[in-house]
Formats: structure tokens, C-alpha cells, sequence
């Protein structure tokens, strides 16, 4: 060892678990025959995409954020099915309990996929190697369900770990083997490479991550600015951020991408409507109070536009959330010629639902009570199955 | 362009003028005050589009008549900078009508003209008044409602940034509201001629009041324009626009059957709110309220995690006829408390969920708080 003893290196060890096709999996769970059979969760709609394809079903071609109805040309055999976001989140918790017997340390990034440190555990409950393959087992066996699992000394590798072998993956990095495991992939595989990045390097020539690593920083910086610098690390393997504590969320939102872009106006009024109602049931959900309102709209030339109102007073009413969300997609958003790519509702300033001002207008214990009644149902039948008649407009004005 | 006028008329009227300028960068035009001289009179006046203001000052005219449009801000600052004489000139600068000359004493300013053309038309004062209220109860009324609504910055719901005013019975309500608590104040008309209902932004009820506060005359008249009000008092006349949407059904949320009385001294509860406040939580503002049958007095009390707890006893005139646990936020009674002038107030409550009810009480209710009204809703405290 070259390191003086004033500074011996303690071996980080960061896990990263991904769930395997998670929707489709927990359907195939829950019903056991849709076991081995092509189970495809997304929006049932027109417009509906692809959220999760069981292994079965990615046979046929089928893979998520594809438009449903490509999915059933390519799939005409298979089961479809409206996501059940209780439920998934349900399991969620029950893999999170597991990990977190080992480490306080998770940080859960989304439903299905987390990242671990594992450094302090070792002492406890012996090699990381060890712990990850006993995660995975109990999520096996006491869960029913499958997952992939990454070990590397840093979340960046633990990640891409986790993506090399799926599903049911178990891949360590060691630091002795970073290069060898990074080197010939492609640059893709590098968090922030997307398409573009992606085309732009290979018109630079480098296609695969050994390219990138021998290209120079001043290159790449030349090149990218700011993030050559972050590509040039990556490429090494090199990446210090930290996995952060699970927090309070600090917003909650759901967007939608559309196949095709939206240009009428009721079409895009109504997916601000839902996504509005969606949220809100994830606020009631998660027992929260948000106290701002933001849409976000995205046009077919990618250009942006977020707006946000605050409510006053905190709410996870469905009706207020869809009044001002409505209010702001009127009021404060150009909808020009150009179409429409992305919608975004959310919710942010959160706080408990225990501590509620109540209002003047709406009758909350009823609305509370009708909103509720439609969180059970879609808990059991899946999101779209009840919705509020469009003719309602929420708040306590009329909206023309 | 030539007249000369009596320096209090000239910066009188641009001291009204000036509540209606338009700071908008978008429309540079509407930062302009518009001067028209039609014989000896001198019309002013100003609009940002959501509200004008027009007054007229006698003027000694030396040329024909004419309009100008002048830059309002540098105006007023002038208005307010003027050295000691009586007289002030105003005279276009011969050459093209492109600069005034403003003359007072021995200052002499050299004012370029705003494009005249520019200028948004002005709309005529409409034929028929339907109603005449008096100033200073108008001006207690405001002052009792607007401070319950939104600002119009903050929402997206225009309803609630305005306060509704009902012509009707021979009398006028004026109810604001931000959805949780509402604000109410009943005053007799002077005259209602044709009952109507009309929601105006409270920013703009705010320069109204404060321009009929600088006329001082008794009453002023009301008439009704298109998306608009005109209130025309001592040759001055503000328009107002009114907000197009329907105003809440206020009178259906004042509780009707609240039969819990909880009398307080006004001053006693309001400074008890401001302290048990300090330690409430900062999301809600929440203090909780707890009558017994048992004594007469209330206990107020909050607690917070960052910022502890506190409790205080405040007298009730009688020991309440039924018991209560309700909570309110802290500022939406503060609000209220702050806005009467009555050394008696009761707070009538029904259940720990329903709408409170605050109105002035006792043998003595003060002139000012004749016809106020305060509605608010509490906060559930659930597990």
C-alpha cells in the first residue's frame, strides 16, 4: 500500500437496487395468471404510454414511454392493465423495510429503485457482497418479486452496476476493476449522457467510454463546457455525491409526455384536470398539504414554461388543486400555434395533512369523503377507473 | 398651448391624477397625464386601464384650446418641489408642439410631450347614477373589508382579490373574502337607485378611498359604465373596473345558528392572540380555544416544536352556556380584532368545525363598527 497509515481509505460501498419490470411484476404477482405472460401497465387511453413491460412482453418489442397502441401491434396477445399506484407503493415500503434493517443510509429515488451505503454496515452484518445478495434474497422470498442489484464505490457505478445484468441482476465493481468494466461500454451508459450528448460525441469519435476517458479535459471542456469536466470524471469511475437521506418530499407532481403533441385546447384542459386530481391523490396519500400550485408545459420546440400560484392556505383538495392549476394554464400560459409535448402538474410547500385551515366554500368533509372514496377504488381497480365528471370546475368561483 | 393657473389647483389635481399613472413598461403611454384645455377649465387625467382618475381646475386660458400629454411622475415630483408663488404657466414651446414650458416663480422646466394620438380614449361619464353613498362611511366600510382579500399578485382567483358591493334595500354590503374567512360591513346609502352588485380589485378601492379622502366632500355619486363604475364627486371623477366574475355566496356561509357566546374586551383578547401567537406553529398560525362550563374565562394556548408552548386565561362577561375545544389561525382573528373599534366583542361559535361568527357587542357598540361582520373558519386538528 502506497498510503501513508495517517490516512488509510475506508472502502466506500454504495448499493443501488432497481426493481425488475416493478408494475408489471407486482401484477403478475398479485394474479397469478399473468404469470409468464406478456402484462403491459400503462394508460389505457387514446393516448396512453407505456409505463412498465413485464420481460415476457419486451419479447414482442414492447418498452416503456412506447404509445399503448404501438404496444398492441407489436403485442396483440397481451394483457393490459391501468397502473395501481397504492399498491406499487405498498411493496415499495416493504423493500425499503428490508434494506433499511441493514442501513439507515437509503435514499429512495423513486418507487422502484434505491441506492444504499453500505460502508458503516459491514461491522455489523459482515461484507457489503455479502448483505446485498441476503437483500435480494429476502425480497425474493418474502416479497415474491425479483430485483437487480449494483455494489461499487460510488453511486455512479452502483447504478450502472445494477443496469449491467438485469433482471435479477448482481454485479460488484471493485475499485481494482472500474476500468475494465467501464471501458468498453458504450457513452450512453453515463448518467446525463442522453441522445444528444450522445450524438455529439460520437460525431467527436467517441462512441464507447475508453474514447471518452483518453479524450483530454481541456477537449471535452472545450467542447461541453461545464459538463466535460463532469464526463471526464465519469468516464473514471470518479463521482463524490452522496446518497441523500431519505427527506420530506419537498413537491409532488405528475407529467405526462404525449406521443403525439396536443393542440386543442379541451384535450390539453383535460390532462391538467387529471394530472390535478392525480396529485392530489398522492398529497391524501402521503398525508400532505401543499400550499402552491405549478403546471409546467413543455412545447413541440422544447421551450418551457412553469407557473405557480400560491393557495393561501395549505390543500390535497383534488377541486382546489385542478381550479388553480386550470386557472394558470388560462391565465399565464401562451397556447399558441404550437403543440403541446409535455404537461406537468405539482404541488410544493408541503406540510402534514394533521393540521388543516379549513375553508369557507367547499364543504371539505364532503369533498374529503368523495375524493377519498375514489383513492380506495383506484387503490383496488387501478388509476382512471373513477373520475370526477368533467363539468366540475373546482374553487369558489365559477372559471368564465 | 398657454394658460396660466393658481399653483394649489394645478398641483391639487395632479396629486389626484397621479393615484391612476400607469407604471406598466409594456404601454410607456399610460405613464403620460393628459392635460385638455377647453376654454378657462383645465381637464387632468390619468389611467393605468384598471382605473382613471379626471378632475378639472379653473384656468386663465391665453391660447385656444388643446391637449397635451405630459410625463405624470416627473409631473407629481415637480407638483411636490414647487418654490413659493401663487401662480404657475404652462405654455407650449412654439416651434413644434413637441416640449411644454412649465413656469413657477423663478423655475422654469422644459417638458417634452408624450404622443397625443397614443393616449386611450376616455370614457364619458355615463347617464345614470344608481346611487349616492356617504364618503366617510364608504371610507369605514373599505377599511373593514379589504384587508380580507387577496392580493391580486398572489392568485389566480380574481374573485378574491376584490370587495363585492351590494346597492340594494337602500343600503350597501360591502363582503370580502380569501376563502377561509370573510369579512362583512353593512352601510345605509345616501340613495340606491338601481340595486346592482359590482366586485372591484381592492387596489383599486385603496386609491379611490384615498382620492375621495383628499376631496372631502360629504357623498359621492355612483355610476354604472360598461365593465366599469364611475364615482364622481366635487368635479372629480374615478372609474373603476370591475372584476367579471361571480362573487362566492357569501350570505350562505355566515352562521345563522351559532348560539355559543364567548363575550371578550376586545383589547383583552386581541393582545392575548398576539402573544399566544409567538409560539404557534408558522404553517398554521394555529391557537386553540377552550371554553367550560365551569368559568368564565377562555383558554388560549399554542405550542410549536421549534418554538414551544404558551397558555393564557382571557375573562368571558359570563360563564359560556356549553363547552368547546376550536381552533383558529391566530392572524385571521388578529385581523379582525385589529379592524373594530368596540371595547366589546363576542365570538359565536357552534362546533369545533364550523365557521365562528365575530360582531362588535355590549351596551355601548361604536358608530364605526355599525353593520361589521366576520366570518372564520377554524382549523381541524386530525391524527
Amino acid at each position: 500500500m502506497n498510503e501513508p497509515a495517517s490516512k488509510i481509505k475506508i472502502k466506500i460501498k454504495i448499493a443501488h437496487l432497481d426493481m425488475d419490470a416493478f408494475f408489471a411484476a407486482v401484477e403478475q404477482l398479485d394474479e397469478p395468471s399473468y404469470r409468464k405472460k406478456p402484462v403491459i401497465v400503462g394508460g389505457l387511453g387514446p393516448r396512453g404510454v407505456v409505463s412498465t413491460a413485464s420481460y415476457e412482453a419486451r419479447s414482442y418489442g414492447v418498452g416503456s414511454a412506447m404509445p399503448m397502441a404501438r404496444a398492441k401491434k407489436l403485442c396483440p396477445n397481451g394483457i393490459y392493465l391501468a397502473p395501481r399506484f397504492s399498491r406499487y407503493k405498498e411493496i415499495s415500503a416493504q423493500v425499503c423495510k428490508v434494506i433499511t434493517e441493514y442501513t439507515p443510509l437509503v435514499e429512495t429515488v423513486s418507487i422502484d429503485e434505491a441506492f444504499f451505503d453500505l460502508t458503516g454496515s459491514e461491522r455489523v452484518f459482515g461484507p457489503a457482497e455479502e448483505i446485498i445478495v441476503r437483500v435480494k434474497d429476502r425480497i425474493s422470498k418474502a416479497i415474491g418479486l425479483t430485483c437487480s442489484v449494483g455494489l461499487a464505490p460510488n453511486r455512479f457505478l452502483a447504478k450502472l452496476a445494477s443496469e449491467l445484468e438485469k433482471p435479477d441482476g448482481l454485479v460488484i465493481i471493485t475499485e481494482e476493476r472500474v476500468q475494465e468494466v467501464l471501458d468498453p461500454l458504450p457513452v450512453r451508459m453515463i448518467w446525463g449522457v442522453g441522445r444528444v450528448t450522445e450524438r455529439r460525441l460520437s460525431s467527436l469519435g467517441i462512441s464507447t467510454i475508453r474514447d471518452l476517458r483518453t479524450a483530454t479535459l481541456d477537449f471535452l471542456v472545450r467542447e461541453f463546457g461545464a459538463s466535460g469536466r463532469t464526463l471526464h470524471r465519469l468516464a473514471r469511475g470518479e463521482d463524490d455525491t452522496l446518497v441523500q437521506l431519505a427527506s420530506e418530499p419537498k413537491s409532488i407532481s405528475r407529467e405526462e409526455t404525449f406521443p403525439q403533441d396536443l393542440y386543442r385546447r379541451e384535450e390539453i384542459e383535460s390532462v391538467v384536470r387529471r394530472l390535478a386530481h392525480e396529485t392530489a391523490t398522492q398529497l391524501r396519500w402521503e398525508k400532505l398539504l401543499g400550499k402552491t400550485v405549478r403546471i409546467k408545459v413543455r412545447f413541440s420546440d422544447f421551450q418551457t414554461i412553469t407557473r405557480q400560484v400560491s393557495l393561501g392556505e395549505r390543500t390535497d383538495s383534488g377541486k382546489l388543486i385542478e381550479a388553480y392549476a386550470l386557472d394558470l394554464l388560462r391565465q399565464r400560459v401562451p397556447l399558441a400555434r404550437q403543440g403541446v409535448r409535455l404537461i406537468g402538474v405539482g404541488v410544493s410547500r408541503l406540510s402534514n395533512a394533521t393540521v388543516r385551515q379549513l375553508s369557507l366554500f367547499d364543504d371539505e368533509e364532503e369533498e374529503a369523503a368523495l375524493e377519498q372514496a375514489i383513492d380506495r377504488l383506484s387503490a383496488r381497480y387501478g388509476t382512471g377507473v373513477v373520475r370526477r365528471g368533467q363539468g366540475q370546475e373546482g374553487g369558489v368561483k365559477s372559471d368564465e | 398651448m398657454d394658460f396660466v393657473c393658481m399653483k394649489d389647483d394645478l398641483v391639487f389635481g395632479v396629486k389626484l391624477a397621479s393615484y391612476a399613472l400607469g407604471t406598466r413598461s409594456s404601454m410607456p403611454i399610460l405613464s403620460g397625464l393628459r392635460m385638455d384645455i377647453e376654454q378657462n377649465r383645465l381637464r387632468l387625467y390619468t389611467t393605468d386601464l384598471e382605473r382613471a382618475v379626471r378632475c378639472e381646475i379653473p384656468v386663465d386660458n391665453r391660447a385656444g384650446d388643446e391637449t397635451v400629454v405630459l410625463n405624470g411622475a416627473v409631473l407629481s415630483q415637480i407638483a411636490a418641489h414647487l418654490p413659493e408663488d401663487d401662480r404657475i404657466s404652462l405654455k407650449t414651446d412654439a416651434a413644434d408642439g413637441t416640449a411644454v414650458k412649465l413656469r413657477c416663480g423663478e423655475a422654469l422646466f422644459d417638458l417634452p410631450t408624450l404622443p397625443v394620438e397614443d393616449y386611450p380614449e376616455i370614457a364619458a361619464l355615463p347617464p345614470t347614477r344608481i346611487a349616492t353613498l356617504n364618503v366617510d362611511q364608504f371610507h369605514h366600510g373599505l377599511e373593514q373589508t379589504i384587508f380580507a382579500t387577496l392580493k391580486a399578485s398572489e392568485t389566480t382567483r380574481l374573485a378574491l382579490t376584490g370587495v363585492d358591493i351590494v346597492l340594494k334595500n337602500n343600503s350597501a354590503k360591502m363582503v370580502s373574502t380569501n376563502g377561509y374567512r370573510l369579512a362583512l360591513k353593512t352601510i345605509a346609502a345616501a340613495e340606491i337607485v338601481e340595486e346592482n352588485e359590482f366586485l372591484i380589485e381592492a387596489g383599486i378601492l385603496t386609491d379611490l378611498d384615498r382620492v375621495l379622502s383628499q376631496i372631502g366632500s360629504a357623498t359621492v355619486d355612483i355610476y354604472q359604465g360598461s365593465g366599469q363604475l364611475f364615482f364622481q364627486t366635487g368635479g372629480v371623477t374615478f372609474v373603476a373596473k370591475t372584476i367579471a366574475e361571480e362573487f362566492p355566496d357569501f350570505d350562505q356561509v355566515i352562521p345563522k345558528e351559532n348560539t355559543l357566546a364567548l363575550a371578550f374586551d376586545r383589547l383583552a383578547l386581541l393582545s392575548t392572540l398576539q402573544r399566544i401567537e409567538i409560539t404557534a406553529a408558522k404553517e398554521s398560525g394555529a391557537i386553540t380555544l377552550r371554553a367550560t362550563q365551569e368559568e368564565s374565562a377562555v383558554r388560549i394556548n399554542s405550542s410549536s416544536k421549534d418554538k414551544g408552548e404558551a397558555e393564557e386565561r382571557v375573562r368571558v362577561k359570563a360563564v359560556p352556556t356549553g363547552a368547546i375545544e376550536i381552533v383558529f389561525k391566530a392572524g385571521y382573528l388578529i385581523d379582525a380584532l385589529k379592524r373594530m373599534n368596540s371595547a366589546e366583542i363576542t365570538l359565536w361559535l357552534s362546533t369545533a368545525q364550523k365557521a365562528g361568527l365575530i360582531e362588535p357587542s355590549g351596551g355601548v357598540i361604536d358608530p364605526l363598527d355599525e353593520g361589521v361582520l366576520y366570518v372564520c373558519m377554524p382549523v381541524r386538528i386530525s391524527d
